[in-house]
């Protein structure tokens, strides 16, 4: 027998047993699953015990593997035996790590092959591909990186802790440390790495992944290309050339017989010092780091416990809309809501709360977005809202306008009572639209609703007074996006103004941003903050104004961090102040605070968030402090920056 | 005699004890500091991590590495009945166990009692925790007792968990549908402290002790006898 051949049937001798483990643990284990979900009647399938399985298993048995060959043979007097022999070193530790290469490849990739054969669906590929080429390449350098270290090291706990604490960092730091992003098997995963495309979807998606799909035309169909993230071919490379240098060190340090000597102490702290610094990276980046100055318990009549919906406020006075989630479960109703008034000027803040009839409970619901309750500290004890009702127009199966007015909401007595409303109907023309929008300024209160501006004057008893409406486009109603040869991203966006008298074009603006329909978006002089498909947060400037319509181009967008991309929460702008915009729902359902002072350079500053609460309304507060409202009203100082 | 080995044996091991408290601790300190999850989710990752990683830390160096450095002989052949001595271990093992998980306790408790969850509500899976790893210790200790190698204790420690797991896994497939594996396994000890369901706490306690206590007895009398000491 050659020397390669017995090689060979000496290693297969050896690494037997890690296949048939292997194959228990990530075949066996989805096949007990199928089994089991065929015994109860649901079919003969696994969900994503698989993939799972090659996600977290993966890594640890190339390790387990790649030690197991190595120190096997490189401890004590069996080094000196392999010395001896006539095989040659690079023979010998190639056959080792091809043999033990094979394994750790057969039994990761067999069965998402398989499952690939058995489901077919079309969501699963893109999973299951992004796993197969580019998670496999990460256990390639695993298996790499441990084969060295079993050679350096040539003990197995020590080489097994020592590879572990290395595959944490190959695994975890590129995406904790954004400049490593593009070395990140995670960050490649979620971006459907492979893919087979319509070739009008070839390049779709957020600007920063966009820029890095490629696509390749598929010569046997004329409508379909393949598109790749070119980190990927990145990232293949990175992999191959790590596995190849692990390679050959490992046979330089078994012919000169390179040692590290290392203790048990030793390679235990090195691992949690690894797995510590991870832990604190992670705490760094998502943390909560904005004080909160007061924390006001919401006591209402009923101990049903209130969350607050939104926050109608002018100055530290205003209006909390408050529903109750529990009583809406129990009782099998949409919501249950009050109303209650507060001044934070005050020791005890909370004014009277006025339980909310039934039949005002659906306009109330409607209006639980921003911009559509309105309240002004010179009236505060008057609200003013929509109520619209919709029914089913037959001829066009289209929702059709039944009831359109302006309620004046008087909250004196315990309970809040219409005293006032305005009928709009007569003045719509199109009634298929909605309300997008009510707000006050400089003593007029502006509707948008199905495509027409009414503008109300607000008397000094507090009466509406209709003064005009007009028939116009009002907010933002267009975004074209596009992008050059080089992959640039270039937007911009129209908003249609509301002509009113005595304002500027940044008031106008203003008016115009809060009559937008979407919630997610905020102004502050000439820039608006957007927050749409391709990025949570756009700052788009003002170009020109012509007819009314204002241009704005996009100046800068926040390309978020991998990690912030992997909490997958995206926040939504409220409002923008100083230069700083406070948004709703991060990480943790929280309040982020980032600076868009310099737009090309959006910095994420500051975080807060408070466990068990989901903030649903904020307010700026005239002191500089943000109020914000979730089961609590938390009193929030802003981070402090340099002017 | 006995005080001498508790030195020898601290001496060994006290590292284990500092390097699983500063691990733990610190974790549960930046965690209930920073607030980016709930103090529960804090509170379960250190009772459970710290309940398995412990074991396999303290139980791969308890008898295994004395076989492994030829000591065992040395130590067997002082005046002192073996079982002694291996009681001797098993305590200190104990107690480098649960100091951490205990650390972690107490730090919750000064750290985040009454914020979100009550005192009790952050002792009981803690309590859970030192008991799966006490459990986990004597298991891991008793199949691994004649292993020659600390690796093959830690494999062996690793081959009970996944067997646990597995058993588990067996039962949710409707192969075993009357949930003996929470009885047999000490994941039962979890789904009492973490799940809170009390109903089958005596029966984990019952089975545990007597299954503890076997394996116990099994492993006294085989720490006395040689066996295999090299590989």
């Amino acid at each position: 027998m050659k020397s390669g051949k017995a090689l060979l049937w000496k290693e297969w001798r050896e690494i037997r047993w890690f296949l048939v483990a292997g194959a228990a643990i990530f075949i066996g284990w989805p096949l007990l699953e199928a089994v089991g979900n065929y015994r109860l009647g649901r079919g003969f399938y696994s969900t994503d015990m698989p993939e799972a399985i090659a996600l977290l298993l993966g890594g640890p048995f190339a390790i387990l593997v790649a030690v197991g060959v190595t120190c096997r043979d490189l401890k004590g007097k069996i080094a000196c035996f392999w010395q001896s022999r006539p095989v040659s070193i690079r023979r010998w530790a190639v056959t080792k790590y091809l043999v033990g290469l094979a394994v750790v490849l057969i039994v990761l990739c067999v069965p998402l092959v398989m499952k690939i054969f058995v489901m077919r669906a079309e969501h699963e590929l893109g999973q299951l591909s992004g796993i197969l080429t580019c998670h496999t390449f990460t256990v390639i350098l695993i298996y790499s990186i441990s084969f060295l270290a079993g050679c350096l090291i040539r003990m197995p706990v020590y080489a097994v802790i020592f590879s572990g604490a290395l595959a944490l960092l190959v695994y975890f730091l590129p995406i904790l440390a954004p400049p490593l992003e593009s070395f990140s098997v995670f960050n490649i995963m979620i971006q459907s790495p492979v893919v087979v495309v319509q070739l009008s979807e070839s390049v779709q998606g957020e600007p920063w992944i966009a820029e890095k799909m490629r696509v390749v035309k598929i010569p046997w169909a004329d409508d379909l290309v393949l598109r790749y993230n070119i980190d990927l071919l990145r990232y293949i490379a990175f992999a191959l050339a790590g596995s190849f240098a692990a390679v050959v060190l490992s046979a330089v340090a078994v012919k000169r017989n390179w040692r590290l000597k290392v203790g048990q102490k030793l390679m235990f702290w090195l691992l949690g010092g690894v797995a510590m610094f991870l832990l604190l990276t992670v705490v760094f980046q998502l943390r909560s780091n904005l004080t909160c100055i007061r924390q006001i318990p919401i006591k209402t009549a009923s101990e049903k416990g209130f969350d607050v919906a939104a926050i109608a406020s002018d100055g530290d006075k205003g209006v909390l809309l408050l529903h109750c989630r529990k009583t809406a479960y129990a009782e099998g109703k949409a919501m249950y809501y009050s109303l209650m008034t507060f001044d934070l000027s005050l020791k005890e803040p909370f004014g009277e709360e006025f339980v909310i009839p039934e039949d005002l409970e659906k306009a109330v619901w409607q209006n639980v977005g921003r911009s559509k309750l309105v309240w002004s500290a010179k009236h505060p004890q008057l609200l003013y809202m929509v109520r619209e009702l919709h029914s089913q127009d037959k001829t066009d199966d289209k929702s059709k306008l039944n009831c359109a007015e302006i309620l004046t909401i008087s909250l004196s007595d315990s309970e809040a009572v219409v005293t006032d409303k305005i009928d709009l109907l007569p003045h719509i023309e199109n009634r298929k639209g909605y309300c997008n929008g009510m707000c006050i300024y400089k003593d007029r209160v502006f509707v948008n609703l199905s495509g027409q501006v009414f503008i109300f004057d607000l008397g000094a008893d507090g009466k509406l007074t209709f003064k005009s409406v007009t028939k116009r486009q009002v907010g933002v109603y267009d975004k074209v996006t596009r992008r050059d040869a080089s992959r640039h991203t270039f937007a911009t966006m129209l908003v249609g103004l509301i002509p009113a008298e005595g304002l500027t074009t940044e008031e106008q603006l203003k008016v115009a941003v809060e009559l937008t329909d979407y919630p997610e978006i905020a102004s502050e002089g000439d820039i608006i903050i957007g927050m749409d498909y391709d990025s949570p947060l756009t700052v788009y400037r003002l170009k020109e104004v012509r007819d009314d319509v204002a241009t704005l181009e996009m100046a800068g967008y926040h390309r978020p961090t991998p990690l912030e991309r992997f909490t997958g929460m995206f926040p939504t702008p409220v409002f923008v102040r100083d230069g700083l915009a406070y948004t709703l729902g991060g990480f943790g359902g929280g309040l982020t605070v980032y600076d868009v002072r310099q737009p090309q350079y959006i910095k994420r500053i500051g975080h807060y968030v408070a466990p068990d609460e989901m903030f649903l309304a904020i307010a700026p507060l005239p002191d500089g402090n943000i109020l914000v409202g979730g089961s609590k009203l938390h009193i929030v100082r802003p981070p402090k920056v340099k002017r | 005699m006995i005080k001498a080995l508790f030195w020898k044996e601290w001496c060994e091991h006290r590292w284990k004890l500092a390097y699983g408290c500063v691990l733990l601790m610190g974790f549960v300190a930046v965690g209930l500091r920073s607030r980016i999850v709930q103090d529960a989710v804090i509170v379960v990752f250190a009772a459970v991590g710290g309940s398995v990683l412990m074991p396999l830390l303290v139980g791969m160096g308890l008898v295994a590495a004395e076989r492994s450095d030829g000591s065992l002989e040395m130590l067997l052949a002082l005046p002192v009945r073996s079982w002694k001595i291996f009681a001797v271990k098993m305590a200190m093992g104990t107690l480098v166990c649960v100091g951490p998980i205990v650390g972690c306790m107490v730090l919750s408790l000064a750290m985040a009692a009454g914020r979100e969850m009550s005192a009790s509500r952050i002792i009981v899976p803690y309590l859970g925790g030192v008991a799966f790893s006490i459990v986990m210790l004597v298991w891991m200790v008793a199949f691994s007792i004649r292993q020659p190698s600390e690796a093959r204790a830690g494999l062996v420690g690793i081959a009970v968990f996944m067997v646990w797991f597995f058993m588990i896994i067996l039962d949710e497939s409707a192969w075993l549908l009357d949930g003996s594996s929470l009885v047999i396994t000490p994941f039962g000890i979890f789904d009492c402290t973490l799940d809170r369901n009390y109903d089958i706490l005596p029966k984990v306690i019952s089975v545990q002790l007597v299954i503890g206590f076997c394996l116990m007895m099994w492993a006294a009398y085989r720490f006395g006898k040689l066996g295999r000491t090299k590989e």
